[in-house]
């Protein structure tokens, strides 16, 4: 088999130099191209760092110290630095959680989306890059592109915006794409059809997608393969029929069985959190990490 | 909309000079001496003095003299120096150019170091290239404009004398023939180059020595704005989507910190007015605030309240430019603005 799209591999995180903390012990994951694979857990368990590592985004602001590997499109990103930062737009990309307040609003819609053209291709012509601009603006169903580009986020709805968000992430067409709890700010029919998109693209491009979630029933419906993350640690690691069938780890049980206690599903708070949520992690069958299966 | 802006502000701002012209009309007058006596000196006679009262009507009561002043002032007539005795509309057009060329002058200076430091050191925030930043922004802001003329005459004019440090031009240069009064622009206009370059030359160390204060104030406003702006998803965003870290800090960040700065910018340049003239005394620049310390301590009642209205006026209108420039330049109100 091919090498995965993202491999990270025993990640470790600690922030603060002096005052430190650590918020990831050993997280392991892996995703393949065509793949949509969701990580989920609760507030504050390490999530969004992840991508964050992923993306080399955390390692510039230098309060950080970083252990393991993280594999992106080939390239080793776990300390930062100008490859990761050169693939940033181009093979990976990120859709975040509220797509107004992650557009610029101090500029149109045009100029941030020639930005993000320039990136894989610096020498665009502004009148080429606004024709991509439409052609990707156009294939995320925005009904009036060239309107959409004249506009400033504060002037399109939510739902709108995050169209725009997915077509600049798409627009140099990434290998990987991570979606941070996509729409999460906005309704549910947004967030419904943001997967919606988000699954499109991983069958028609092959691309990989990485789903940040603390939805169980957006990830059952979503993802092909699930690690479930409990305190910066991935305790429960399966396909997603085997995790909701067979869950097999302590937390994943108690998450599960909370669920029909709630609606909309979010991830139930536990009130109870018992030691044995700590227990190591549980592999599927058939779903070690690529470089564990090798002898 | 822009209209009702600049029509809105225009209104304030006529009342603000009533209010003015009122009180510096009443303080000028109030203020213990005779202008009279100081202006004919102490050997002029008693007949001389009440002469000089009587003609320039400083015996009427206070309100009729006032009415007298606003009706002259309705021509343009901003009244006779009881000094020069020439009409102060032609003193003030005589001295106000030489200030407004070191003001806008250094008004750019104040801009183009201060929204730079305070970019890069956003951008390195935490590092020894913002501590750098951050102690020449605060030294600036500390240290008093006439101060920094002593220091900047010292160092480039006396240790190592680079630079002149009096006056506009050098005795043998001739005086460009007056257009704008801006000898920069004037010796351009009459091509002369090397005027230009000596007028530049004078203009360097009093223009920096102003701007440095208001300088270290926009330095650390913009370092502050754009630090918050780091902290906001769209400049995540930016790095995420792999834009280039010279565009974020020159652009995508910098704009919208620079919308809030943009008003404090317009407030430290009109400030520079009102500092200037400790900076006019130490270089010997013949321009309007000298021109209206000397008139003060003259009593020359119509140059008092003349320079003050002139001063207050250019004070007024760099709050309006502002305004429309802070209406302009942020998308948000522009276009909140144009649908009603
Ligand atoms: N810049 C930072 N400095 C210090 N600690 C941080 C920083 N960013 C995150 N953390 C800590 O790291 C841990 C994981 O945070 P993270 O944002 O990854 O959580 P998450 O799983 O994404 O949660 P949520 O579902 O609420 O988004 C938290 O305990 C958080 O307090
Ligand atoms: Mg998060």
């Amino acid at each position: 088999m091919t090498e995965p799209v993202l491999a990270i591999r025993d990640l470790e995180l600690t922030f603060g130099r002096w005052r430190r903390s650590k918020v990831l012990h050993g997280v392991s994951l892996h995703v393949r191209a065509g793949e949509k694979v969701a990580l989920v857990g609760e507030s504050g368990s390490g999530k969004s760092v992840t991508a964050r590592l992923a993306m080399g985004l955390l390692q510039e602001t230098g309060n950080v110290d970083v252990a393991g590997s993280i594999r992106v499109d080939g390239v080793e990103a776990a300390a930062g630095g100008r490859q990761i930062r050169r693939l940033r737009g181009r093979r990976v990309a990120m859709i975040f959680q509220d797509p107004t307040s992650a557009l610029n609003p101090a500029f149109r819609i045009r100029g941030q989306f020639r930005e993000v053209l320039r990136t894989a291709e610096p020498g665009l012509s502004d009148r080429e890059a606004d024709a991509r601009a439409e052609a990707a603006l156009a294939e995320v169903s925005i009904p009036d592109p060239a309107r959409a580009l004249n506009s400033y986020a504060f002037q399109l709805s939510g739902g709108m915006n995050q169209r725009v968000m997915i077509a600049m992430a798409l627009a140099n067409r990434p290998s990987l794409l991570i979606a941070d709890e996509p729409g999460t700010a906005l309704d549910v029919t947004v967030q419904a059809q943001t997967l919606e998109l988000m699954r499109d693209l991983a069958a028609t491009r092959g691309t990989a997608v990485l789903l940040i979630s603390h939805n169980l029933g957006v990830v059952r419906e979503f993802a092909d393969r699930v690690y479930v993350i409990y305190r910066g640690r991935i305790v429960e690691h399966a396909r997603t029929a085997q995790l909701f069938s067979d869950p097999r780890h302590p937390y994943t049980r108690a998450l599960l069985a909370a669920i029909p206690k709630i609606s909309g599903g979010g991830l139930p708070d536990l009130p109870e959190r018992s030691p044995d949520f700590e227990n190591p992690r549980i592999v599927h069958e058939g779903c070690a990490e690529p470089w564990e299966l090798r002898p | 909309m822009i209209w009702k802006t600049l029509y809105s502000r225009l209104k304030a701002s006529l009342i603000v000079m009533i209010g003015i012209s009122i009180l510096i009309f009443a303080v000028a007058r109030v203020m213990p001496g005779d202008p009279a006596r100081i202006a004919l000196g102490a050997n002029a006679s008693a007949e001389q003095v009440a002469a000089l009262r009587a003609d320039r009507h400083l015996d009427d009561p206070l309100p009729l003299q006032y009415w007298e002043f606003v009706k002259a002032l309705s021509h343009g007539d901003l009244g006779k120096s009881l000094f020069t005795n020439r009409p102060v509309s032609t003193d003030i057009a005589q001295f106000l150019p030489a200030t407004l060329e070191l003001v806008v002058v250094s008004g750019l200076i104040m801009a183009l170091l201060g929204l730079p430091i305070g970019a890069i050191s956003a951008h390195f925030r935490g590092r020894a290239i913002d501590q750098i930043g951050r102690l020449v922004a605060l030294l600036g802001v500390c240290t008093p404009a006439f101060v920094w003329g002593v220091i900047l005459q010292l160092l480039l004019g006396y240790f190592w004398p680079i630079f002149p440090i009096q006056g506009r031009l050098m005795d043998a240069t001739p005086v460009p023939p007056t257009v704008t009064g801006f000898y920069l622009l004037d010796s351009l206009i009459a091509g002369e180059p090397g005027t230009f370059l000596d007028a530049l030359h004078h203009l360097i160390l009093p223009a920096v020595a102003l701007a440095l204060g208001g300088m270290g104030q926009v330095a650390r406003l913009t370092r502050s704005n754009m630090i918050e702006v780091y902290g906001k998803p769209y400049v995540e965003m930016a790095e995420a989507y792999g834009f280039r870290p010279w565009r974020i800090v020159s652009r995508y960040a910098f704009v919208p910190a620079f919308i809030p700065t943009l008003t404090i910018l317009g407030l430290e340049f009109a400030a520079l007015l009102g500092n200037a003239f400790l900076v006019e005394k130490v270089f010997g620049w013949p321009g309007l605030s000298r021109y209206g310390v000397d008139v003060i301590l003259r009593k020359d009642l119509d140059a008092i309240v003349g320079t003050v209205l002139i001063i207050a006026a250019a004070f007024l209108i760099m709050n309006i430019v502002v305004d429309l420039l802070v209406t302009l330049i942020n998308p948000r109100i522009r276009l909140s603005s144009r649908r009603d």
